[in-house]
C-alpha cells in the first residue's frame, strides 16, 4: 500500500493536472476575495450591496468559499483515475498489483490529501487578505483546526464521488460533465425540504455555517438551517461510502 | 531443451466467451519453464485473450489457469508479483520521463529503485532516461516497457506482440535482448506474434493457436523437423535422377540440384555411389514454420 501511495504521489506531483487545477482555484478564490473583501474595504461605494465583514467572519466566508469549490476534488479525482483506466496504463498497473481496491484506496488518499491541501491553501490565502483588508479579531487555532478536519471530510467525499463516476463511466468527458451536473443540481436539491436532510451540499454548508445567507437575503441551503454538526458529519460520510461503493462496483463490473 | 520442471503455465479446459464471440474454446496447454515460448496465431486467434486471462485482466468463462503453481483468480495478487507483462500496448505515462515511469512501477510493485539504472542500460535507454516518454519512438517505448516488466526480476515474462509496429532495427534490437535474456537467465519468457519468422527466430517452444483453440504445441525443432526430402547437388543431375528412380526413390530436378524424397540420406549416398556418382552436397530440407502453420490451420488462413 505504501508503494502505491508513493507511486500515485509521484504521478500527482509530476503531472500538470494538479498544478493547473490549483492555479484555477487560486484565480477563482482570488477574484472572489477581491470582490467580497478587498473592494468593500478599499472602496465600499464601488459595490454598495456587499456588506463589510469583520475579520473573523471574512475568514469564515473564505472557508465556505474554498469548500464550495466542489469542482476541484471532483475533476482531480476523475482525471487522475481516468488518465489510467482509459489507457493501457491501467492494465499495466493491475498486472503489477492485482488488488483493484488497493489502487482505489491509494488514489482516494492521494487525491483527497491533494484537494484538502489546495483547499486549505485557498483558505489561507483568503485569510491573509481578510487580515490585511478587514477590521476586527481573526479566528483562533481551534477554529482553524475545525476548518481543517471539516474540509478533509468534504474533500474525501467529493473525491470518492469523482472516483465512483469515473470507474463506472470510463469516459473522462462524460464523467466530468456528470459530476459537475451532479454537484450543481445536488446544491439546488438541498433547497427542497424533503431532500435537505440528506443533501451533501446542505451538510457541507451546515459544517461551516451559512454565513453567505446573511448577505443573500436569508437565501441559504435548506439543510444548513436544520442539520446538527453530528448529522452533517454522518450525511457527508454516507455520501463518501456511496462514492466508494460506486467506484468499487465500477471496477468490478467494467474490469473483472 | 525440454525440462522436467513444473510447467510455468497450465490451461485446463479454459473457455472465454465475449457475448457472441468464443475467444478461447476449451484450451488445454502447458508452457514449459525456463524456455522462450512463442504463441503463434493470426490476429483474433486468442493470443491476447490468453495473456489477459493469465494476468487476471479478464476472467475465464470456464476452466482453470495455473501460473507458477498458483491458480489465477484466488492467487492472482501473488502471481503478479512473480510475473512481468506487457499486454497489448505498453502502459506508460507519456508525460513522465523514462526514469519516472520505472520509479512509478518500482513503487507500485514495492521494488527498490536500485535496478532502474541497470535496466535502463539493458534496454539502451540510459542516455534518454530523463526525457519524457511522449517524445519516444514506438521502439523506445517497447524497450522501456520491457524494462518495466523486468523490474521485479520476475520468473515469468509475458510479452504480447512485442515486435509489432517496430521498425526493422527496433525488431532486431528487441529480439537480441529477448534471446540474451532467455539464454543468460533461467526465466520463462512467453512471446506472442502473428509473424511466423519472428517466432521461428526467437522461440524454443511454440504454441500454435487458431480460432481460440490450440492447434499444436512443441519445440521448434520438433515442429519443423525434417521434411522427408533432401537437396542433392551432383555434376550430372540426369544420371543421378535415373539412378535414384531405378532404385525406387522419387526425385525431380530443380534448377541446380535434385530434390529427393527419402527417409534416410544414407540410402541416397549409397545408391548414387553405386552408380559412380558422388554428391557435392546432400542436405535435409527442413520445413519452415510457415508451411507447418499453413498445414495445421488448413484453408483457414
Amino acid at each position: 500500500m505504501i508503494g502505491l501511495l508513493k507511486a500515485d504521489f509521484l504521478k500527482l506531483r509530476k503531472r500538470w493536472l494538479y498544478w493547473v487545477l490549483l492555479a484555477v482555484l487560486a484565480t477563482l478564490m482570488g477574484l472572489a476575495a477581491v470582490f467580497l473583501i478587498v473592494i468593500p474595504s478599499v472602496n465600499p461605494d464601488l459595490i454598495p450591496d456587499i456588506p463589510t465583514f469583520e475579520t473573523g467572519d471574512a475568514m469564515l466566508l473564505g472557508a465556505q468559499q474554498a469548500v464550495g469549490q466542489t469542482w476541484f476534488p471532483l475533476i482531480l479525482a476523475v482525471v487522475f483515475l481516468g488518465g489510467e483506466v482509459t489507457t493501457p496504463i491501467w492494465a499495466t498497473a493491475v498486472t503489477q498489483e492485482a488488488r483493484r481496491w488497493m489502487h482505489l484506496v491509494s488514489k482516494l488518499v492521494i487525491c483527497s490529501v491533494a484537494a484538502w491541501a489546495g483547499t486549505m491553501a485557498a483558505m489561507g490565502g483568503w485569510a491573509l487578505l481578510a487580515a490585511l483588508f478587514t477590521e476586527g479579531e481573526g479566528i483562533g487555532a481551534g477554529t482553524w483546526f475545525e476548518f481543517a478536519w471539516k474540509a478533509a471530510l468534504t474533500q474525501v467525499t467529493w473525491t470518492a464521488l469523482g472516483l465512483g463516476a469515473m470507474a463506472l463511466m470510463r469516459n473522462m468527458g462524460i464523467a466530468i460533465g456528470t459530476v459537475l451536473a451532479f454537484s450543481f443540481f445536488e446544491g439546488i436539491g438541498s433547497l427542497w425540504d424533503v431532500y435537505a436532510n440528506v443533501s451533501l451540499t446542505g451538510a457541507s454548508t451546515a459544517l461551516f455555517g451559512n454565513l453567505g445567507a446573511e448577505f443573500a437575503g436569508g437565501f441559504g441551503f435548506g439543510g444548513a438551517d436544520a442539520m446538527s454538526i453530528t448529522q452533517a458529519v454522518i450525511v457527508v460520510m454516507g455520501w463518501a461510502v456511496l462514492g466508494l461503493g460506486l467506484a468499487i462496483t465500477g471496477l468490478a463490473v467494467k474490469d473483472p | 531443451m525440454e525440462t522436467r520442471e513444473q510447467p510455468a503455465i497450465t490451461f485446463t479446459g479454459v473457455t472465454k466467451r465475449y457475448k457472441d464471440t468464443l475467444a478461447l474454446d476449451g484450451v488445454d496447454l502447458e508452457v514449459p519453464s525456463g524456455l522462450l515460448t512463442g504463441f503463434l496465431g493470426p490476429n483474433g486467434a486468442g493470443k491476447t485473450t490468453s495473456f489477459r486471462a493469465i494476468m487476471g485482466l479478464t476472467a475465464a468463462t470456464a476452466g482453470t489457469i495455473r501460473v507458477l503453481g498458483m491458480q489465477v483468480g484466488p492467487d492472482t495478487h501473488r502471481i503478479v508479483k512473480r510475473v512481468g507483462a506487457i499486454i497489448e500496448e505498453p502502459g506508460l505515462h507519456k508525460t513522465l520521463t523514462a526514469r519516472d515511469n520505472l520509479q512509478v512501477s518500482a513503487d507500485t510493485i514495492g521494488a527498490g529503485a536500485g535496478r532502474i539504472p541497470e535496466l535502463l542500460d539493458f534496454v539502451s535507454l540510459s542516455e534518454v532516461a530523463d526525457k519524457k516518454v511522449g517524445q519516444f519512438s514506438k521502439g523506445m517505448r517497447q524497450r522501456l516497457a520491457l524494462a518495466q516488466a523486468m523490474l521485479s526480476d520476475p520468473d515469468l515474462l509475458i510479452l504480447d506482440e512485442p515486435l509489432d509496429g517496430l521498425d526493422p532495427q527496433g525488431q532486431v534490437d528487441l529480439k537480441e535482448r529477448l534471446r540474451a535474456l532467455a539464454s543468460e537467465s533461467n526465466k520463462t519468457i512467453v512471446v506472442s506474434s502473428h509473424n511466423l519468422a519472428d517466432v521461428e527466430q526467437l522461440a524454443d517452444h511454440v504454441v500454435v493457436i487458431n480460432k481460440g483453440r490450440v492447434v499444436t504445441t512443441g519445440t521448434v525443432r520438433d515442429l519443423l523437423g525434417d521434411d522427408g526430402s533432401f537437396e542433392v547437388k551432383v555434376a550430372d543431375l540426369t544420371a543421378a535422377q535415373a539412378a535414384l528412380i531405378a532404385a525406387g526413390i522419387d526425385s525431380h530436378v530443380a534448377s541446380d540440384h535434385l530434390s529427393v524424397t527419402a527417409t534416410d540420406g544414407s540410402d541416397i549416398s549409397r545408391i548414387l555411389a553405386g552408380a559412380g556418382i558422388y554428391p557435392s552436397a546432400l542436405v535435409p530440407v527442413r520445413r519452415s514454420l510457415e508451411s507447418v502453420f499453413l498445414q495445421l490451420t488448413g484453408d483457414d488462413q
